[in-house]
């Protein structure tokens, strides 16, 4: 499983999910599942200590919406998320390259 | 449906926040989900029990959960709130304590002073003076001549002394009982404490006067005070004052 602040790390893959559109958190669960083919099953109680970080340090925003009859806590991608989420990324690009360099004999 | 388990994750896993805002924001978060989980396992064809279980196995472990949650979860009006309410607790404690031990009080506040210290009045004059001294304030409620068990007569002044210090003490309020009175003639007597009995807040008070003689229309009695004495004026015959 990927870990939270390594290249690749769950928070980017969070991030990324939020950069799409606003979700809750079953719902970021059932997706990262369904994209990772069942790869990325996260234990589902981690994930809210992982969101309310993100919160507190400001890269996500949340709010309650009623849908369906529930009231849901959604989460928002914020600017400074946005930032966080293209470092992530960008590092990750590096990190996968390089590994994909050395499997592949590839010189550097 | 049957999510016993499920609850208990749930308690186990925000029962690390101690702010009870946040806990019950977090705990309603998580409970939307868990519950989720327990509808999907059932249209999946589980018993509820099965599905109170996987719902548990998915979540993950709720003490790994709960310090990840306590961890973030830790806000300055956490901690604050929590001295609050044990100060809060240990004062109503205390508040509770002292007026028990102040109705305790209650069947000996109910004798009158005189008969606690042996004294047979005759006619009670009714007073109104009242005196402000220090943090105490002195009403003057009723005054008589009256005679002791061995035939001597004395002037009892009945006066009640109230304070918003619950604990109705100090060296001020134990020095107060050191006055004098002055009648309409001049003459000036020592004053002495026969009796009290203390009440929350309230402390009833009989002061007698040795000896004095009969005749005078009114008196005075000071009251030393921490900012200067204050005075009492006494009327000793009815009508007059």
């Amino acid at each position: 499983m990927a870990r939270e602040q390594e290249p690749g790390g769950m928070d980017m893959l969070i991030l990324h999910l939020l950069a799409e559109r606003d979700m809750y958190g079953y719902e970021m669960v059932t997706e990262l599942a369904g994209r990772s083919n069942e790869v990325f099953q996260l234990k589902e109680g981690t994930l809210y200590p992982l969101l309310h970080r993100l919160e507190k340090e400001g890269s996500v925003s949340a709010y309650e919406e009623k849908k369906e009859g529930r009231v849901r806590r959604y989460y928002r991608l914020t600017r400074k998320g946005g930032e966080k989420l293209r470092e992530r990324t960008e590092a990750w690009e590096t990190y996968s390259g390089a590994v994909n360099a050395v499997l592949c004999g590839t010189p550097g | 449906m049957n999510t016993n388990r499920s609850m208990a994750w749930l308690r186990e896993a925000v029962g690390g926040i101690k702010y009870p805002p946040d806990r019950r924001r977090v705990e309603k978060e998580l409970y939307a989900h868990v519950m989720q989980r327990n509808r999907d396992f059932l249209k999946a064809g589980c018993t509820e029990r099965e599905a109170d279980e996987k719902a548990c196995a998915v979540m993950g472990d709720p003490v790994e959960v709960r310090r990840d949650l306590a961890a973030i979860h830790r806000p300055f009006w956490g901690y604050t709130f929590l001295i609050l309410r044990l100060l809060l607790f240990a004062v109503a404690v205390w508040g509770v304590l002292f007026h028990m031990s102040g109705f305790l009080k209650l069947g000996q506040y109910l004798v009158p002073l005189s008969a606690q210290a042996g004294m047979t009045p005759e006619q009670w004059i009714s007073q109104n003076g009242k005196a402000h001294c220090g943090d105490y304030t002195f009403r003057l409620c009723r005054a008589a001549y009256a005679a002791d068990e061995s035939g001597q007569s004395w002037l009892l002044l009945e006066l009640r002394a109230t304070t918003l210090d619950p604990l109705l003490g100090g060296p001020f309020y134990s020095a107060l009982w050191d006055q004098e009175l002055q009648d309409s003639r001049g003459r000036v007597y020592s004053v002495k404490l026969l009796s009290q009995k203390e009440l929350v807040f309230n402390t009833r008070i009989l002061l007698g006067v040795k000896d004095m003689e009969p005749g005078a229309d009114w008196a005075v009695l000071t009251l030393p005070g921490p900012e200067g004495p204050a005075w009492l004026t006494v009327r000793l015959k009815e009508g007059i004052g």
